[in-house]
């Protein structure tokens, strides 16, 4: 098969599974929120899983490029292209994932017509509003034949704190909220800001190597290492954090904390958590501490994709486990808002939960698989646009700009 | 300023559920959801008991929106659809919200319930006061204290309807008022006083929030 | 305007700042709210009350929308405090319109309990049921047709009845057993012997001990007064072997051995006399305990030696302590001994209350203990509490011991508590059934004329023994669910339906006893009518008027208007009233003084409630002290029990629960118990109430569970000789291990296989026959064992 066949079986399987996404979307929309599996205790599901988690990924493109510049590491600078599209593509993502979770999609325009800023999703709003602004404005600089250098720089110096502040406004969506017990910590910011930057390198990674095997876009061994590098200290500072947390959260034995904590440690999240720890943390950290391994590109793609695998655990039991124990609990708990009517009278409708419970449910997943879809797609058409056919032989003539050493990375 | 606010005597509660379907019958709340519910602190199911035969004890206590003053809710809410009115209520403007829930996962005590669906109403048409709002698919649901009721002078439906006279409503601002006399004569308390959510929902006989898992 | 003390800014309160609504202002804004809204034409308010047996009649205000019942609040009553609903009440909403209403007449073509019919006209429905009675009349006389009435029905048939001469019942032997051997002391003929004492009056009890009853739970609308007696200082004492809701109300809970109560009543009474707790003077003036009785054959003795049973002419001897002689009890100027032994012309006699002193002798305390597994210094205090504190209730009835073979004995124990403590005839006192608050200030209602030849047949035996062969019934027309829940093992009565010439069942919903009958017609629900005013009660001391607040539905008709067709078919029905309205403006017009004024009109100006003409204080029996017995005392001895050894309280263990040869195969007492959440077999439909209580469950401890390898959901057989039932079970340490408890009235149709009552005891205790209600129905006094499936 020619390589163009093959482009056009992706795009149309891609296009397909988008359609089939759109249309669970369209149903949804229709019918309502009943079709997914949240309910009335776990009232948010894998779309806020997916939005923190896509939020969380577009950092490594943005953070990446941006610090090419801010602390001028000249070889970052080479992948600056896909890395900006990378990170548009997610955080476009990140608000369809919003969007399909409001109950009244088309009431949308609410949020301008009576934005309330007290909300921490206000200002979330706003900031992802302004760091897709820093994406675009960015991938238009790119494109064009001279980009204004200064320009380019001053978006630099914005679009690193706005990357922050991204990523800590998301967490302030859940850290502040005192009625949660999982969630209200003041770390919750920088173990954001800590996951999207190993899980946003780490897609970076993937992508950049995915790019190179496709022949579109060439990088440097050398930078794959360096960059894995830097991935093992983010992945690092994570799991530092996370062991913070955890310990703050164990330590006390807190009564309505412990519940939560269980659940992750041993209950119905415990997969997810240990899922983290192990895959997202414990391996990766193995791996990418030998230099050999860095090198290697194979272990590296792997740690990448475990990393990625490993956020998208902890952004799960991150939203479940908290909404799992009521405070207020007690028999027989909350109305779930599910009445199944039945013809049979010994068929008992229990409306009640004093646990919660989630699972996504295929609705969900068609709609999610459309969305991803629609991502690789995009993602596809920017690198097409953007880098195009000639991006291969123009990287192939910076590389001899790769000439910072990588000893000077903390080991 | 009046400030509206109800205090239960669980002394008094017999766990008879008469709120919960008062509730549901005046706000034509379909099936599958309640504004308001009766729990008891045991894991044996509705109206259980915690203890060892014959060493048992059983402790009823209503839960709906505690229209706290210092409400998580309404500082969540993206576009002020959920909001303290000027008499002490926290209500929803149905028309506004757009569903996002954020509301839901900020509430600690779980009393925003969401329409999911086109709920199955028993019997099938619109009952309760018809001047309460309409809820479509998509938006968050609770308790207003009856409004439409209070308004008029009149009390919230769970109020009138509480066969053990288990409730009082009134205003917390007037330090002379019944409910403000009977807070104060009986040591009230409030659900999960930690969270610092100032409720305007008081408790009398909670021995310090029991309810708490 | 009387000012509701629900309108939450108080008349007093009304100087205050902010809302500027004092309690009158309310109350006139709410009435111009409620005028705005008559003016409305979608919305419409209508009054009526609720009729169903659980005696709540609460008056409702209902809100009628679109020709829907779209809100039901509590209207207002001329005495405030009786204002009020429960959760059955608002959950009309839902079951007026249940997929259960039977919507058209109906034919039966299956077999009898298949369930299978085909719809059927009026017409041809009720010239089939002419037809078929009419024969039956014919060739067996009109005792042969019975019917069979749910009191959750508030016609009552008696037209029919009457015109037809036929025999009807009201469910027999259901819950009567205490008051069957109460009625030894206080005489009168009240079927199930409420509390002398208004409940409103317990503000003014000192104790109140609650005995096998959970008024909390099936008497919801007594609960606020229950709670103001509690914080008004009396001491709440709930005696039950199930943590029921009461129980954990109460300031006490004493757990007590099943089928043990007779033991703890006898314990109470032996721990008072010997501790002399007991009010001597009211025993003596208001008590038969200084009459004499003959220690060789213990017939009570008499002024003179023969058959006279007529207290006037033949009066009871006492032994005067001034004259040291015996003398007519009802001597002017005498001093009765209240104990002692004398010798009266030869014969040598003692007082009631020195048998009673002997009767107790084997009754110890550490006999009551052992009997009762409670503690002896418990039954100690207990006694204490209920004689010395002041005024006490003994509050029971209407399930518990009541659905016991020995329930009489615990009757009779309890007049003798409430007699040697001065309860009766006492503010704050009493003894009686707890629930359905019928003790009220009442009114005389006026008869509506039949001709004299009209009578009904009185009820030739005990419904039950129509089972056993015996009376003349073969055909039965069942108004309620009276088929599957006035009857104990469902197999016996299966096949006494089986034989049955013919039967009729009418109600509006399709209960289980609908699939055995011929011809089903369909009643209207009590908001339904054809005519403007519905019905009429009195209750809790008011008149309570009711009219129709929405057209029948479907083709039902109410059952004024059933059995008005029917009486038509018979060529009767001009003796029946031709309104609803007529007949109650008949009643009204009785003279009583008391309905002075209260008229269908003045109850319609006056939202349809009216206080009667009568004293404001709680109502009071016996506060004369003058009794229904031929004495006119409380009458402690029986001597017509003689024969079955309880003039006074023996006691005797109930019929089942404790046979230890049975235990071994079947070590569990099932019992079945109301909930807050159903009237009997009513509203277990509700699909408003079924999002709490779902379905049937067997509640069994964890101890008993867990040697049966159960947990809660499980599918458990439940089963002993008479039949088997199966359902899910649910754990629970509010019931006592050796007990397992299904809430009652659950439909067929709802449960796995099997019903409750096909595990029911129906075995009728002999001496019971001779009491005023009859043999009671041992419901509760059933074993079984528990498998899992």
């Amino acid at each position: 098969m020619s390589k163009s066949v093959k482009v056009n079986i992706t795009i149309g399987v891609l296009v397909t599974l988008t359609l089939i996404g759109f249309s669970a979307l369209a149903y949804q929309t229709i019918h309502g929120l009943g079709g997914t599996g949240m309910n009335n205790v776990v009232s948010w599901g894998l779309y806020i899983i997916m939005f923190m988690f896509f939020v969380g990924l577009s950092a490594g493109g943005l953070i990446v490029s941006s610090s090419a510049t801010v602390f001028n590491i000249p070889s970052f600078k080479v992948v600056a292209k896909p890395a900006t599209i990378l990170s548009t593509v997610c955080v476009v993502l990140a608000g369809l994932f919003i969007m399909v979770d409001l109950g009244s999609p088309f009431r949308m325009l609410n949020l301008l017509l009576h934005g309330q800023f007290k909300s921490p999703l206000m200002w979330d709003v706003v900031v992802i509003s302004i760091y897709l602004g820093i994406n675009v404005g960015y991938l238009i600089l790119m494109m064009m034949k001279n980009p204004n250098q200064k320009l380019l720089n001053a978006m630099s110096y914005i679009a690193l704190p706005v990357a922050i502040l991204v990523h800590s406004v998301t967490a302030w969506i859940f850290g502040l909220q005192i009625a949660r017990a999982g969630w209200y910590s003041a770390i919750m910011a920088p173990l954001f800001v800590s996951s999207a930057l190993d899980s946003g390198l780490a897609l970076l990674l993937i992508v950049l190597v995915l790019l190179r095997t496709l022949k579109v876009f060439h990088v440097e061994n050398s930078l794959i290492t360096k960059l894995a590098g830097l991935l093992f200290i983010f992945v690092a500072v994570d799991a530092y954090l996370i062991f913070s947390e955890v310990l703050t959260m164990y330590y006390p034995q807190e009564a309505s904390t412990m519940l939560v904590l269980n659940e992750m440690l041993s209950g119905s999240m415990a997969p997810f958590f240990w899922g983290e720890i192990i895959l997202g943390l414990a391996i990766p950290l193995a791996i990418l501490l030998f230099r050999k391994n860095r090198q290697r590109i194979s272990l590296v793609v792997l740690s990448s994709a475990l990393v990625v695998v490993g956020v998208f655990c902890k952004r799960f039991w991150l939203v479940i486990s908290s909404f799992m124990y009521p405070n207020v609990g007690g028999s027989p708990g909350v109305t779930t808002g599910q009445y199944i009517p039945s013809n049979d009278p010994s068929v008992v409708n229990s409306i009640w939960a004093s646990v919660g419970h989630y699972w996504p449910t295929l609705l969900e997943m068609l709609v999610v698989v459309g969305i991803l879809s629609l991502g690789v797609l995009m993602f596809m058409a920017l690198t097409r646009l953007i880098i195009g056919k000639e991006g291969v032989e123009k990287t192939n003539s910076e590389k001899t700009d790769l000439n910072v050493p990588l000893q000077e990375m903390p080991q | 300023m009046t400030r509206m606010g109800m205090a239960v005597d669980l002394n008094r509660c017999i766990g008879c559920q008469t709120c919960a379907l008062a509730c549901k019958m005046q706000n034509n709340v379909p099936m599958g959801m309640l504004w308001n519910r009766v729990l008891t602190e045991s894991d044996e199911g509705i109206d259980g008991v915690q203890g060892v035969y014959p060493d048992v004890e059983k402790t009823y206590v209503p839960v709906s929106c505690q229209h706290c003053e210092n409400a998580p809710c309404v500082k969540v809410c993206p576009v002020e659809a959920t909001y303290k009115d000027e008499n002490g209520r926290v209500l929803i403007d149905y028309d506004r919200c757009i569903g996002c829930r954020y509301c839901m996962a900020a509430c600690p005590y779980n009393v925003r319930v969401f329409k999911w669906e086109e709920a199955i109403q028993n019997p099938n048409f619109s009952y309760g006061d018809p001047r309460v709002p309409d809820r479509k698919v998509g938006v968050v649901e609770k308790c207003s204290l009856c409004k439409e009721l209070t308004d008029d002078g009149q009390e919230p439906r769970c109020v009138q309807t509480c066969p053990a006279e288990a409730r009082i409503f009134g205003d917390l601002d007037d330090p002379e008022s019944t409910i403000s006399r009977y807070i104060r004569e009986n040591d009230a308390e409030v659900l999960l006083a930690e969270k610092g959510t100032k409720p305007s929902v008081y408790y009398i006989g909670l021995n310090g929030g029991k309810v708490d898992v | 305007m009387r000012i509701s003390r629900r309108n939450f800014i108080k008349a007093g309160a009304a100087g205050t700042a902010g809302l500027s609504l004092s309690g009158p202002a309310v109350s006139r804004k709410w009435f111009k709210t409620a005028a705005a809204k008559d003016s409305d034409p979608s919305e419409v308010l209508k009054y009526t009350y609720h009729t169903p047996n659980c005696g709540g009649r609460c008056a409702f205000i209902c809100h009628v929308r679109d020709g829907k019942l779209s809100l039901i609040e509590p209207n207002t009553w001329a005495d405030p405090k009786f204002s009020t609903i429960c959760l059955r009440g608002i959950s009309e909403i839902e079951r007026v319109y249940s997929p259960d209403r039977i919507q058209t007449p109906l034919k039966r073509v299956g077999k009898r309990g298949e369930g299978k019919f085909k719809p059927i006209t009026w017409d041809e429905a009720l010239t089939t049921i002419a037809d078929n009675l009419k024969s039956l009349i014919d060739e067996y006389g009109s005792e042969s047709v019975l019917i069979s009435m749910s009191s959750g029905v508030e016609h009552d048939y008696k037209f029919l009845s009457h015109l037809l001469k036929t025999q009807w019942v009201c469910e027999q032997g259901i819950d009567v057993g205490l008051s069957n051997g109460l009625l030894k002391c206080l005489g009168g003929d009240d079927v199930y012997t409420y509390m002398q004492n208004e409940i409103t009056d317990w503000v003014n009890s000192s104790t109140i001990i609650i005995l096998g009853a959970n008024p909390l739970e099936t008497t919801i609308t007594d609960s606020k007064f229950f709670m103001n007696a509690k914080e008004a200082g009396a001491k709440m004492i709930t005696i039950d072997p199930v943590y029921t809701t009461t129980a954990s109300k109460s300031n006490q809970w004493i757990s007590i051995k099943p089928g043990s109560d007779v033991a703890l009543l006898l314990g109470m009474i032996s721990t008072i006399i010997d501790n002399e707790w007991y009010q001597e003077d009211y025993l003596v003036d208001n008590t038969t305990s200084p009459f004499l009785v003959r220690k060789d054959n213990g017939k009570m003795l008499r002024l003179h030696d023969n058959d006279e049973e007529d207290v006037k002419k033949n009066p009871h001897l006492i032994w005067d302590e001034k004259s040291e002689s015996a003398k007519p009890y009802n001597t002017k100027g005498v001093k009765p001994a209240l104990d002692g032994e004398f010798t009266v012309n030869g014969v040598k006699v003692k007082t009631v209350f020195r048998a009673i002193k002997e009767n107790q002798k084997q009754y110890t305390l550490s006999w009551a203990s052992e009997m009762t597994e409670i503690d002896e210094d418990v039954i100690f205090e207990l006694s204490k509490d209920y004689a010395t504190r002041g005024p006490a209730v003994i509050a029971w009835g209407f399930g518990g011991l009541d659905k016991l073979a020995n329930s009489d004995i615990a009757g009779h124990a309890g007049g003798i508590l409430g007699s040697l403590t001065g309860n009766f005839g006492r503010v704050g006192g009493g003894v009686g059934a707890v629930t359905h608050h019928a003790s009220t200030w009442t009114a005389e209602l006026n008869e509506w004329p039949l001709p004299e030849q009209f009578k009904e047949t009185p009820l030739e035996v005990p419904t039950s023994d129509f089972r056993e062969g015996k009376g003349s019934v073969r055909a039965v027309i069942n108004v309620g669910n009276t088929l599957q829940q006035h009857f104990a093992n469902m197999n016996k009565t299966e096949e006494w339906i089986d034989s049955l010439d013919f039967l009729v069942t009418i109600d509006p919903f399709h209960n289980p006893s609908a699939d055995y009958a011929d011809i089903v017609l369909p009643a209207s629900t009590a908001f339904e009518s054809e005519y403007d005013i519905t019905n009429m009660q009195i209750n809790r001391s008011h008149v309570l008027l009711a009219e129709k607040v929405i057209d029948p539905l479907f083709e039902s008709k109410s059952d004024f208007q059933i059995e008005k067709e029917l009486l038509a078919k018979f060529g009767l029905d001009k003796h029946h009233p031709k309104t609803p309205r007529d007949w109650i403006a008949h009643k009204l017009d009785s003279g009583d003084p008391a309905l002075d004024g209260i008229t269908v009109d003045s109850l319609i100006e006056n939202k349809f409630t009216m206080r009667l003409n009568a004293p404001k204080e709680p109502y009071r029996g016996y506060m004369d002290q003058i009794y229904d017995t031929p004495t006119g005392k409380l009458e402690l001895y029986t001597e017509s029990f003689l024969e079955f050894d309880q003039s006074l309280p023996k006691y005797e263990n109930p019929d089942e629960i404790v046979d230890e040869k049975l235990r071994k195969k079947y070590p569990l007492q099932f019992i079945q118990s109301r909930s807050r959440y159903h009237v009997h077999s009513q509203f277990n439909n509700v699909e408003w109430i079924r999002q709490f209580d779902g379905g049937p469950k067997l509640e069994i401890n964890p101890k008993d569970a867990k040697s049966r390898g159960l947990k809660t959901g499980d599918v458990v057989e439940v089963m002993n000789d008479r039949g088997l039932m199966k359902a899910e079970c649910k754990l629970t340490e509010a019931m006592r291990p050796g007990v397992v408890r299904m809430h009652e009235g659950w439909w067929t149709k709802h449960m796995i296989e099997g019903n409750l009552q096909t595990l029911t005891n129906d075995h009728f205790m002999k001496r019971q026959y001779d009491l005023r209600n009859g043999p009671v129905i041992p419901f509760n006094d059933t074993l079984v064992e528990v498998a899992k499936v």
